[in-house]
């Protein structure tokens, strides 16, 4: 039995850098984040060249292995979402948060807020060309999981679905008036409580590369973006204000 | 004679929508502005489909009224500097915040906090391409004031800057592991006290601009880019949240 109050419904653009995101997210110690859906076959690795980052853990999402039919999540049961979420944590201990990635929950941020009303909300935002950009460049319909060709299907549609996912993302935190954060090594610091690690470990790589350092650079300062955002519904238990 | 801590040294690159955020910081109930350095000739408004955004007050810079030799502010003594910053302002009002705007202080930030250890430092950021878009889309050279021509001259020669001051401002703010805000109405609500601005169309246009919203256009929402961000330097007393 899966308690909503401990779901994150958690969205973002590809490109958005939200998967380093959600990643970071599991390593606060100001809540436990269940990472029993992170197995073998659930793994992306960039390119070394980039950094350390990688997809790993569920997706959900027209195309993924999981949610198929989460693009049109208002148009399915909360008992058909409970039972997808529920099929993918090997341990099924309620007092830990599952973060449920899903590209397209975007498109129907109201239905999930209205009909998870104690679940928590999180949107990753970047500029849409960096978004195309960052994908693209992270090798975009080569990358091997998740899958995106089956939705996304070619650049051009990949491309305008960034631009219309990024538009919804903002707008509906518009509406709302919805606080929104630089993801950078302060917020890490200030938000989530994460101080404790060593330079160059996995933590300081995946903090970095959300931050834009490029460890390999000449200057990898100069290469610092601070272009990734955040906002947070029903997290005051967590966070405060 | 001017306190020095009564100086807040502002800068961000051309296209950052820095203006928007000194205007808006210009109008908190936490501090007082001193805008006696606003006058017919040092204004600047953009068309309607910017919100009118708005050029106010004195800027200082090569080629701008004030501070020609800004870009190397590290080669000028304190008391040139001061003696420059004391030119605008047509009253003293000492209890009152001078808001200094210079893109290219940026360059050299370190030396201003050695020089001014009391004064007050803002940066406002922005990703490169939105400031490029930001500019160019914006009027550019076409701008009447401050008048950029002289010291940015051309395309190519302004693309260079912008990059250059986009890079310094990050750089100087990951080396001071400085707090990001970024400019949202909830920003200046919580952290300035700016609320019920609603009535106030010039201060509503102004947190809308800076958002992205723009009000002329038919789908105004759509337009929104929250992409303007601001680190705070040495302004423990006013807010420490900041």
């Amino acid at each position: 039995m899966i308690d909503e109050s401990k779901l994150i419904f958690f969205t973002g653009t590809p490109g958005s850098k939200w998967s380093a995101v959600s990643y970071v997210l599991g390593l606060s110690d100001k809540w436990s984040v269940n990472t029993s859906d992170r197995t073998e076959n659930r793994c992306f690795i960039h390119p070394e060249k980039k950094s350390v980052t990688r997809h790993t853990g569920s997706y959900f999402g027209p195309g993924f292995e999981l949610g198929n039919k989460f693009r049109d999540i208002n148009e399915l049961t909360k008992q058909e979402v409970m039972e997808e979420i529920e099929s993918v944590w090997e341990d099924d201990d309620i007092s830990s948060y599952r973060i449920i990635r899903c590209h397209q929950f975007v498109y129907n941020l109201d239905w999930i807020r209205e009909n998870f009303p104690t679940s928590k909300i999180m949107i990753v935002m970047r500029p849409d060309y960096m978004c195309a950009s960052e994908w693209f460049g992270s090798g975009g319909f080569d990358i091997t999981y998740p899958v995106y060709e089956p939705y996304y299907k070619n650049e051009k549609r990949m491309r305008e679905m960034i631009t219309e996912e990024s538009i919804l993302a903002r707008e509906w935190i518009y509406k709302n008036d919805i606080a929104v954060h630089t993801v950078d090594k302060q917020h890490w610091k200030n938000t989530w409580n994460i101080t404790d690690y060593a330079k160059d470990s996995v933590t300081d790589k995946y903090i970095r590369t959300i931050d834009g350092y490029v460890k390999k650079d000449s200057n990898p300062i100069s290469c610092v973006k601070y272009d990734v955002t955040v906002a947070y519904v029903n997290f005051e238990d967590i966070l405060g204000r | 004679m001017i306190d020095e801590s009564k100086l807040i040294f502002f800068t961000g690159a051309p296209g950052s929508k820095w203006s928007a955020v000194s205007n808006m910081l210009s109008v908190t109930p936490m501090m007082k502005v001193n805008i006696t350095d606003r006058s017919e000739s040092r204004t600047y408004t953009h068309p309607v489909k910017f919100n009118s955004a708005q050029h106010l007050g004195s800027y200082f810079g090569p080629g701008f009224e004030f501070g020609q030799k800004w870009h190397e502010l590290h080669t000028l003594t304190k008391q040139d500097v001061l003696d420059e910053i004391a030119l605008p302002w047509s009253d003293e009002q000492s209890d009152s915040y001078r808001i200094v705007k210079c893109h290219q202080m940026v360059n050299n930030l370190d030396w201003i906090i050695e020089n001014f250890p009391t004064s007050k430092i803002v940066v406002v950021m922005r990703p490169l391409q939105s400031c490029y878009n930001g500019w160019f889309g914006g009027g550019g050279f076409d701008i009447t004031y401050p008048n950029y021509a002289d010291h940015y001259k051309n395309d190519a020669i302004a693309s260079e800057l912008i990059d250059v001051e986009c890079k310094d401002a990050r750089e100087w703010v990951f080396n001071k592991r400085l707090r990001l805000h970024v400019a949202t109405e909830r920003h200046w609500d919580e952290y300035w006290d700016i609320n019920n601005f609603e009535d106030n169309d010039r201060v509503h246009n102004c947190i809308r601009g800076i958002e992205g919203y723009m009000f002329a256009h038919k789908t105004p929402a759509r337009q929104l880019v929250y992409d303007t961000t601001i680190a705070y330097y040495n302004f423990q007393d006013i807010n420490n949240e900041l």
